[in-house]
């Protein structure tokens, strides 16, 4: 049982048409699967719990675009980097005060983010967004939602989800992409801590998916950039 | 009283003297509630914690009084419109109430922030050359998505007490010369209101409660602030603790005023 956040596309998204979990993510697995020995499904919940439920053995592994850090390290082991992604910011069309992420802190700007990812931290660390201006949402496409209705002024998260969500019918007269990514940052596998048996297969997996180019071609066909 | 039979004697409700009365759970509450905010705040994580979680009280509690406000005030307008003869007003009120009860709270607040708002504070602000805005605050779409709700759930509470009363007092001050609407205030809604004042009590802590709703749509209150800090110390154990303790002990202090106001207003009747 693999967890996920299925509000993330391209990594991971319900598919309207048969509401099925689908993405690069499940892909990979699929592709994962081949290899080693197991059978993966995938099973949505929420991010800022994600690591919780996985450290409380509810899930195998999370694969949910999650972002490898020294403070997950403590509650969760990660497979090798399997993908790299930048934050970046998308900010309402026609706002010309938001050029970069650095005039985030500017104007008492209102930034959205996804509650416990790497984007919160960016906002408030890199781009140095005061923390009463950082509006915390359960899920990207809620922080969408208001960011379209003039709720607030920005959305930072992965560089790949944002950049869909801004390509979307609803969202791409509203919002628009603001410079380059400003971070850098490895994607990986979650396992409960200890987990060498499932954590050493996966790293050989993704190791001979990377060698033979599968990995590059699900990023082609995601879009995908680094 | 005196049969002659002699061999049923009435139990005294004095039997258990003035121990009967005494609120022991109030004492174990109490004594739970003081251990619970020591041990909290001699250990230093525990209280960095509710520090923390303070920040949300504020404006839960802010909140809570200001949507129950309104929804005390709608709720009995809408209940006049359920009890009322005229059937444009009746069917009005009906609609209303049938449609605010069937769809979850959370549902309503989710309209009321990325729907209803922006809609009309757009519209407002074109219309009018205004910079309002709503939207950019989400404890607007809470406060309204709640005492909408809470209108509905409230009126069907003024309807009971208002159909509690014996029809006779309706037609008796008819029957003196008052008007439908003279005896519906001076007779009949006194009379209602002292009856409902338990179940409205019990709904305004459920609407404190229900404020934590308001975290879906990013309010800042109190469960804001807790999912905050477990998920950025991942200590969930401590941080709902303290999140309960403090609902807890809003709700126990709202629930100890309700009694005084009950016992109160029964005061001359039993």
């Amino acid at each position: 049982m693999i967890g996920t956040d299925s509000t993330y596309p391209p990594f991971e998204s319900i598919d309207p048409a048969t509401n099925q979990i689908v993405g690069f993510d499940p892909d990979l697995m699929a592709e994962m699967a081949k290899l080693i020995n197991i059978k993966p499904e995938f099973k949505t919940t929420s991010f800022d719990t994600i690591f919780e439920a996985l450290a409380s053995k509810q899930f195998d592994a999370v694969m949910s675009a999650v972002t490898i850090t020294d403070e997950r390290k403590q509650k969760v082991d990660f497979t090798d980097p399997y993908v790299s992604i930048g934050q970046r910011v998308v900010a309402l069309k026609g706002n010309d005060k938001i050029k970069s992420y650095e005039d985030l802190k500017t104007n008492n700007f209102q930034v959205g983010v996804q509650r416990g990812t790497t984007g919160e931290q960016a906002a408030l660390t890199t781009a140095g967004v005061p923390d009463a201006n950082v509006k915390r949402y359960d899920d990207i496409a809620s922080a969408f939602a208001d960011l379209k209705n003039n709720a607030i002024d920005a959305i930072v998260a992965d560089g790949p989800t944002v950049a869909n969500y801004t390509g979307q019918p609803e969202y791409q007269d509203a919002v628009a992409l603001v410079g380059d990514a400003f971070t850098t940052e490895d994607y990986g596998i979650a396992v409960q801590k200890g987990d060498t048996e499932l954590l050493n297969g996966f790293n050989a997996a993704l190791a001979q998916l990377k060698q033979n180019g599968k990995i590059d071609e699900l990023k082609r066909k995601y879009d995908i950039k680094e | 009283m005196s049969t002659g039979t002699g061999d049923l004697v009435p139990i005294s409700p004095r039997r258990f003297g003035t121990l009967s009365r005494f609120p022991a759970w109030l004492l174990i509450l109490l004594l739970i509630g003081v251990f619970v905010l020591y041990s909290m705040l001699s250990s230093e994580r525990y209280s960095a914690t509710l520090r923390f979680l303070l920040l949300g009280v504020q404006l839960t509690v802010v909140v809570a009084v200001v949507s129950y406000a309104i929804a005390l005030v709608l709720g009995l307008i809408i209940a006049l419109g359920r009890v009322s003869r005229n059937p444009l007003l009746q069917n009005a009120a009906t609609l209303y109430v049938e449609f605010m009860r069937g769809v979850p709270l959370i549902v309503i607040l989710l309209y009321a922030q990325f729907v209803v708002i922006p809609g009309l504070s757009n519209s407002l602000d074109e219309l009018l050359g205004t910079r309002f805005l709503w939207q950019r605050n989400a404890a607007i779409a809470g406060t309204v998505g709640l005492a909408l709700g809470y209108a509905a759930y409230l009126a069907e509470v003024y309807r009971a007490g208002i159909e509690s009363i014996e029809r006779g007092q309706m037609e008796a001050g008819r029957s003196l010369g008052m008007s439908y609407r003279q005896t519906m205030r001076y007779i009949i809604l006194p009379q209602a209101l002292r009856r409902v004042l338990p179940p409205l009590g019990n709904d305004f802590i459920a609407i404190l409660k229900d404020t934590s709703l308001l975290t879906v749509i990013s309010v800042p209150e109190l469960t804001y602030y807790a999912k905050q800090e477990a998920s950025r110390t991942f200590e969930n154990f401590r941080t709902y603790n303290t999140a309960a303790f403090l609902y807890l002990t809003m709700t126990l202090l709202l629930s100890l005023g309700v009694r005084y106001i009950e016992r109160r207003s029964s005061g001359g009747r039993r």
